[in-house]
């Protein structure tokens, strides 16, 4: 019954929808769908994933070599770190498919973290919190500046798929680093549910998670009963 | 239920596989895309793109409405698609994925999420086309309105949130943490008002009508699930799970829009809806627990912009917080 009625409503308010649409919709697509031309948008967002993966390997090097911090701590923050990286390079990933897709050449990976002058030479735990922070707050707003400038739906999709996870990055980097929200043993013990997803829709490729499609986040979001 | 649409709607299976075939449509387009405008965009081949994602976003959009207004929905109320037929038990507490593919909307306990929302978009749908939009209108307006309602039945949901959790028993487990809670509910409820007011402003540049709160407010119903044991856990639980079909829903959406400055304008909101997720998620699922600097007058910290990027007057992250190491 329930799915019954889901089914229906949805189908009625869909050709709803069409029916508008088709009927007085207005051609504008703006700008015309250019896939080569997104290649250089692409490509400068592959770069800033590497970057970023190179940056959680070098912050890992700074956290192991961190003594005056707490081994737990440290081990915590560690093990989200590996986690973000993943989240990373699965962005990359999906990134190097859609400019191959495109007929275009993925830059190569640098390897390289670009450190900014003003991080400590003596970097703590916290510092690379911060550092961390920092690039993720950068690569989130990135990916929805450029969306003014894609121009297919395909990359428009994969790009808001993957910059909807680099907030969630930040979000949690700067509410730990401002004392907002703290580890715990959920954390330790669940590192990887920490940003379950790295990406928002489901973009493909084998091994990704996505938010549109997490049944153990279905269960877990299950309202208690009374 | 109408008989006009009991009707349209008397075979579930033949509905669910005519938007099956609009999101493969959809899907088959995005691909096509790839293929065939790399050296020219023919009119014919625009338009027929256009009128084709349109529809895919239109259906992506109106599950996000049922996602945010479902977990609203009453299972014990038949409802009716015409006037806003109920979700189910809230057992997912709105699916994401479900909710925002309206095809697969008939998958587990997330199915009823659907319900109440496909109405809901089809007034959207209504208020962008025959309330008051010109003859020809902008084929963005109708994902934009869709959107636009969503946000109304966020802000709607967070102030009964906002009551139930006002109402928590000293038993609550999180009776202790109810007044931080609020406050981060509260200022979460402020950031969707500023999205509605985006989505307003985009709409009427575009010579559309947006749709309104009151109308959208009127409508809303707590699920079931959540007035059976309206717990501060379940409070939560509910509203990290709309977060996240929200999300998912722009993302949909936002893929299928003609105007990048409109992909600009979702996308910016979007990734300030999976920030409300994550958090919500966070800490009712006991990945992180409030930390020693969270109080009541911290908690508007918590999110620091409703918008990821600046949007006209609209502040980002680009404005605040500031870099920690420049």
């Amino acid at each position: 019954m329930i799915v019954r009625a889901a089914a229906a409503a949805t189908a009625l308010s869909l050709a709803v929808s069409i029916n508008v649409a088709s009927r007085k919709a207005e051609a504008k697509v703006n700008p015309a769908p250019d896939p080569v031309k997104d290649n250089t948008v692409l490509n400068a967002l592959l770069t800033a994933e590497y970057d970023a993966i190179a940056t959680y390997t070098a912050g890992a090097g700074v956290i192991a070599a961190d003594v005056g911090t707490a081994q737990a701590t440290r081990d915590i923050v560690t093990s989200v770190a590996v986690h973000f990286q993943d989240q990373h390079k699965q962005h990359a990933a999906a990134l190097k498919k859609l400019i191959l897709d495109n007929g275009g050449t993925p830059v190569a990976d640098a390897m390289t973290a670009k450190i900014p002058t003003s991080f400590p030479s003596a970097a703590t735990t916290t510092d690379v919190m911060k550092l961390a922070a920092d690039k993720e707050k950068h690569a989130a707003i990135a990916y929805v500046q450029v969306m003014k400038s894609i121009s297919t739906a395909a990359a428009a999709k994969l790009v808001a798929s993957i910059g909807g996870v680099e907030t969630q990055h930040f979000v949690v980097l700067y509410l730990l680093v401002e004392g907002l929200i703290s580890a715990n043993d959920g954390t330790k013990m669940n590192p990887t549910l920490v940003v379950p997803a790295a990406f928002v829709l489901d973009v493909g490729g084998s091994g990704t998670t996505n938010l549109e499609t997490f049944p153990a986040l279905d269960t877990l979001l299950t309202l208690d009963p009374p | 239920m109408t008989e006009k649409n009991e009707n349209k709607n008397s075979s579930p299976l033949l509905q669910e596989q005519a938007m099956k075939d609009v999101i493969k449509k959809n899907e088959q387009n995005e691909a096509s895309e790839t293929s065939q405008t790399r050296a020219s965009d023919s009119t014919t081949s625009v338009a027929t793109r256009r009128k084709l994602i349109n529809a895919g976003a239109a259906g992506a959009a109106a599950a996000l409405f049922g996602l945010v207004a479902s977990a609203c929905g009453s299972d014990d109320d038949p409802g009716s698609p015409a006037t806003g037929g109920k979700g189910g038990s809230g057992g997912s507490s709105g699916k994401a994925g479900s909710g925002g593919k309206a095809g697969s909307s008939a998958t587990g306990g997330s199915a009823g999420t659907a319900g109440e929302g496909g109405a809901s978009a089809g007034s959207a749908g209504e208020a962008a086309g025959a309330g008051g939009a010109p003859d020809v209108a902008d084929a963005d307006i109708v994902p934009l309105n869709a959107l636009l309602s969503a946000e109304y039945n966020a802000i709607t949901a967070y102030s009964a949130g906002a009551g139930l959790i006002g109402g928590a028993t000293t038993t609550d487990p999180l009776f202790a943490l109810r007044a931080v809670i609020t406050d981060i509910a509260v200022s979460i409820q402020s950031q969707h008002r500023l999205h509605a007011a985006a989505l307003v402003d985009a709409i009427e540049e575009l010579n559309g009508t947006p749709v309104k709160e009151a109308d959208v407010a009127a409508k809303f119903k707590a699920p079931a699930a959540l007035i059976a044991n309206p717990s501060i856990s379940n409070v939560l639980k509910f509203a990290a799970g709309a977060e996240r079909g929200a999300g998912v829903a722009y993302n949909q959406v936002l893929a299928g829009m003609e105007d990048a400055q409109l992909r600009f304008l979702a996308s910016s909101i979007e990734g300030d809806e999976t920030q409300h997720f994550i958090v919500l998620a966070a800490l009712v699922l006991g990945l992180a627990s409030p930390g020693a600097n969270l109080s009541e007058a911290t908690a508007v910290k918590v999110f620091p912009e409703a918008f990821v990027s600046t949007v006209g007057t609209h502040a980002g992250l680009d404005a605040m917080p500031a870099d920690y190491f420049a």
